[in-house]
């Protein structure tokens, strides 16, 4: 095979461009891992002078609605439900939106919390589909309400925006169905919302693994690493993109996601905003892109942040074909979002997040699979056309390897070096050999997903993809 | 490779990542490292820990009341001023009396009062903090002066820090100068601030009254915070004239701390408040309301049922669910009001009364 004199030009410029895209990128992790070193330090520092028993008894904390959509969770639901009355908050509701579940999702929550039908009135001050009933439990504990909506199915932002609908609280934190949360995570998100209420738009935690860990009555006895190795390799990428990722871009005022899974938000602006897009799969990150692109204009940038210690435990995909599902929506949900706010893309509008953190999510995050794969195919053809020898090739893949092993190794270090959750020398063994063996086939197979999920973006599929639960307590 | 440039980036890329490589390597040996430090640290101050304990002992337990810290401090080797005087704060957490006394006095004259109030100027603001924490923890008083010094300080923790050791140390004039110190910052502030002030007593609420005076809202906010918390009936009448206040805020503040100290002359002008222009007030005065159960606001409250905010009515529904039976009458009658939101609300409110299930919403 040999190639003409213009796609010789072509092919050399395109495998410049590739390694210039990888250095850069390299040197942004780098820069990004300093700056989340930093932070993490600064905020452990700080919250040494405050204590979260503080917010417990004070009766200026704001009381909280925690929403949790439900979408045949029937496996789930129980555990998750009980596990929330443990939460340490002075005053909150619990909000299950039973989202047209086909399974026993809405019988066992009635049997086990002996439901009975309200009279409450359901404003649809957020369009929704319709709500068949709202049931309350009596009293299932006196500092917390249980309230069930059954409605008809419409997607979880649609379930989600129900939940605003009836909630009845300042700030409304939304949690997965499939996810623990630890006992004090409430005070300790809510501690930015207490320190500047104004000013304070929105607070994401952390979500960790939460397979291979000790679960029982809803609480994360001990923690493990996953026996398994897909949810190994999951819990490192986990702890690359909060501890990593999303603690240097909520320093630089540039987060533009807050995980679904555990998100802190204050309800008069989301509603303003007309709650969560029933139209997009990353409904999380839609929103928190919008919340920015409305309030950088108005000269009113509430901040939207991530803080690294309140705890969300959840159930990864087990399997492959699940995770690929996963990764797929993923990705279909960040090309909506970036794409319907496509004009804060390198808008000094909004400053940096329009300059630096929306553009590093187009290129980085979206484009990332095509640019890895690209690369994969631009260096087999140019060496079926002899322009580079097969050892370039290897050379090549020996760099994204090499890369993406101090990535992950970055982020088990900063874990390590911080927050210290796996207190065990042979979980943080298994970790460091995660972080290097993840780039020898997962991290591939994921990219495919993802670069699945680009194609089925720009094909418009808006399908959410069905998620097998094992149930929480399970994982043992 | 087929043009220098190319492989002059390449290798560049290579390099690169075998820096970071490098940096992971010297991360994790950094990290190893401390791990096997802190180890022998602990081991090292458990030893020294245990050789001081009983020379400490001697100290406290004797019974003429002139301490001689002298000979002790003259056997202090390297960073065992630090473990000394760890251990003297800790033991302060589970000493009192003669004790306690004798302890406190033993942290100064050891010299570590002075110590931690050279450590108020530090450039690390968490070393300043843990200073402030700790003059405070040991009611070091010659501190005052730096202590109030720190209030002024660029760091909340650091504020807040020194806010605390100034209540520990008991001086109520103190008050004047951490509420304008904190006024500014936070609800964890105001919370904080409001502890301190209630560990002062009542020598502190003259000092509270004139801040009600102050020129600057927040700092009026925040004193009308705390004189509602400590249910101070004599400030009622000024708290009362900031119901009319323009700032928003203040009225708010005032309506609540009136909710708090629910002196029965505030009500009648809180129903007024159900009036007020901004639904947040309208909302705070219906909650209030129904906190007092003020009957006589009853008509009023039904009428706000059909408030054009949503938390207005809520919190009206509620405050009547709360006045028993007049409330539920007052509901009832509402079920045929022509309004549909006061009708809704109505009938959301008798369900709960029937439960036995009002419970507390704030906008």
């Amino acid at each position: 095979m040999s190639l003409p004199g213009w796609g010789l030009t072509w092919m050399v410029g395109l495998q410049k461009a590739i390694l210039l895209y990888f250095l850069g990128i390299n040197l942004l992790y780098l820069f990004l891992f300093l700056l989340s070193l930093w932070a993490i330090i600064d905020y452990l520092r700080h919250t040494s002078y405050r204590d979260p028993r503080e917010i417990l008894q004070s009766r200026l904390t704001p009381p909280l609605s925690i929403l949790v959509p439900a979408h045949n969770e029937a496996t789930t639901i129980v555990t998750s439900i009980r596990a929330l009355f443990h939460l340490r908050y002075p005053k909150y509701e619990i909000l299950v939106i039973n989202d047209g579940s086909t399974d026993q999702t809405l019988h066992k929550l009635m049997e086990t919390f002996h439901l009975r039908r309200t009279k409450r009135i359901y404003h649809k001050t957020i369009p929704t589909c319709n709500v068949k009933d709202i049931y309350v439990a009596d009293q299932p504990m006196p500092w917390v309400d249980l309230i069930v909506i059954d409605k008809e199915k419409g997607g979880k932002a649609d379930a989600l925006n129900a939940g605003i609908n009836v909630s009845r609280y300042p700030l409304f934190c939304s949690v997965d169905a499939d996810s623990i949360l630890e006992q004090d995570s409430l005070l300790r998100v809510a501690m930015p919302f207490m320190e500047r209420f104004p000013g304070t738009l929105a607070v994401g935690g952390i979500v960790r693994v939460a397979n291979g860990c000790q679960i029982s009555e809803g609480v994360v006895r001990s923690v493990k690493v996953p026996k398994r190795w897909l949810p190994r390799f999951q819990t490192v990428e986990y702890l690359r993109a909060f501890l990593s990722g999303r603690v240097a871009w909520s320093k630089l005022k540039s987060l533009l996601i807050i995980s679904g899974a555990f998100g802190l938000f204050k309800k008069a602006p989301v509603i303003e905003a007309n709650g969560y897009d029933p139209r997009t799969v990353g409904e999380d990150m839609e929103l928190v892109v919008r919340l920015h692109r409305r309030n950088y204009p108005r000269g009113t940038q509430g901040r939207i942040e991530f803080i690294p210690d309140p705890v969300c435990w959840t159930e990864v995909p087990e399997n492959l074909r699940a995770l690929w599902r996963q990764r797929n929506r993923w990705q279909r949900g960040l090309g909506q979002a970036l794409f319907r706010n496509l004009p804060m893309l390198l808008n000094p509008r909004y400053r940096l997040l329009g300059l630096l953190g929306v553009p590093y999510f187009w290129i980085v995050e979206f484009l990332s699979p095509v640019v890895e794969l690209l690369g994969y195919l631009v260096f087999l053809v140019a060496i079926l056309a002899h322009v580079v020898q097969w050892q370039a090739f290897g050379a090549f893949f020996l760099l994204t390897v090499l890369m993406g092993m101090n990535l992950s190794l970055l982020a088990v270090l900063l874990e390590e070096m911080t927050l210290h959750r796996y207190p065990r020398v042979r979980d943080l063994l298994r970790l460091f050999a995660v972080a290097i063996l993840e780039n020898l086939g997962y991290r591939q197979i994921i990219q495919l997903a993802r670069m699945d999920g680009v194609i089925d973006f720009l094909r418009k599929q808006n399908v959410w993809g069905f998620m097998e639960r094992k149930g929480l307590e399970s994982h043992a | 490779m087929t043009t220098p440039d190319f492989e002059t980036l390449f290798r560049l890329s290579l390099l690169i990542s075998a820096a970071l490589l490098g940096l992971v390597s010297v991360l994790t040996l950094g990290l190893l490292a401390s791990k096997l430090l802190r180890q022998v640290w602990t081991r090292h101050r458990l030893r020294r820990k245990d050789f001081y304990a009983p020379l400490l002992l001697q100290v406290l337990l004797k019974k003429s009341d002139s301490l001689q810290p002298a000979p002790l401090r003259k056997k202090f080797r390297f960073a065992d001023a630090a473990i000394v005087e760890h251990d003297l704060l800790r033991w302060e957490e589970k000493l009192s009396g003669n004790g306690l006394r004798r302890l406190k006095q033993l942290f100064e004259k050891l010299g570590f009062s002075d110590d931690e109030t050279r450590r108020l100027k530090s450039w690390r603001w968490w070393i300043r903090a843990r200073a402030a924490q700790r003059l405070g923890q040991m009611e070091c008083k010659k501190a005052q002066p730096h202590l109030l010094e720190a209030l002024r300080d660029r760091v909340l923790e650091v504020r807040l820090m020194a806010a605390w050791a100034l209540g520990k140390l008991g001086d109520p004039q103190a008050i004047g100068e951490i509420v304008p110190a904190l006024a500014h910052s936070s609800k964890l502030a105001a919370l904080r601030v409001t502890n301190t002030i209630a560990a002062l007593g009542p020598a502190g609420i003259p000092i509270l009254e004139d801040l009600l005076s102050n020129p600057d809202p927040e700092v009026q906010i925040l004193a009308i915070q705390l004189l509602g918390s400590m249910k101070v009936t004599e400030a009622v009448e000024p708290i009362l004239q900031r119901l009319e206040s323009r700032n928003l805020e203040l009225r708010i503040a005032a309506a609540r701390a009136l909710g708090a100290i629910a002196e029965e002359q505030s009500c009648a002008l809180l129903e007024n408040s159900l009036e007020d222009p901004e639904w947040p007030m309208r909302a705070v005065a219906a909650a209030v309301l129904g906190q007092l159960k003020r009957q006589e606001a009853i008509p009023k409250l039904k009428g706000t049922l059909g408030d054009r905010s949503w938390w207005v009515r809520l919190n009206s529904g509620e405050a009547l669910a709360k006045m028993g039976r007049a409330g539920k009458r007052a509901l009832e009658e509402s079920l045929h009001a022509p309004d549909r939101f006061a009708r809704d609300m109505a009938a959301q409110w008798l369900e709960e009364f029937e439960q036995g299930a009002a419970v507390g919403a704030v906008p």
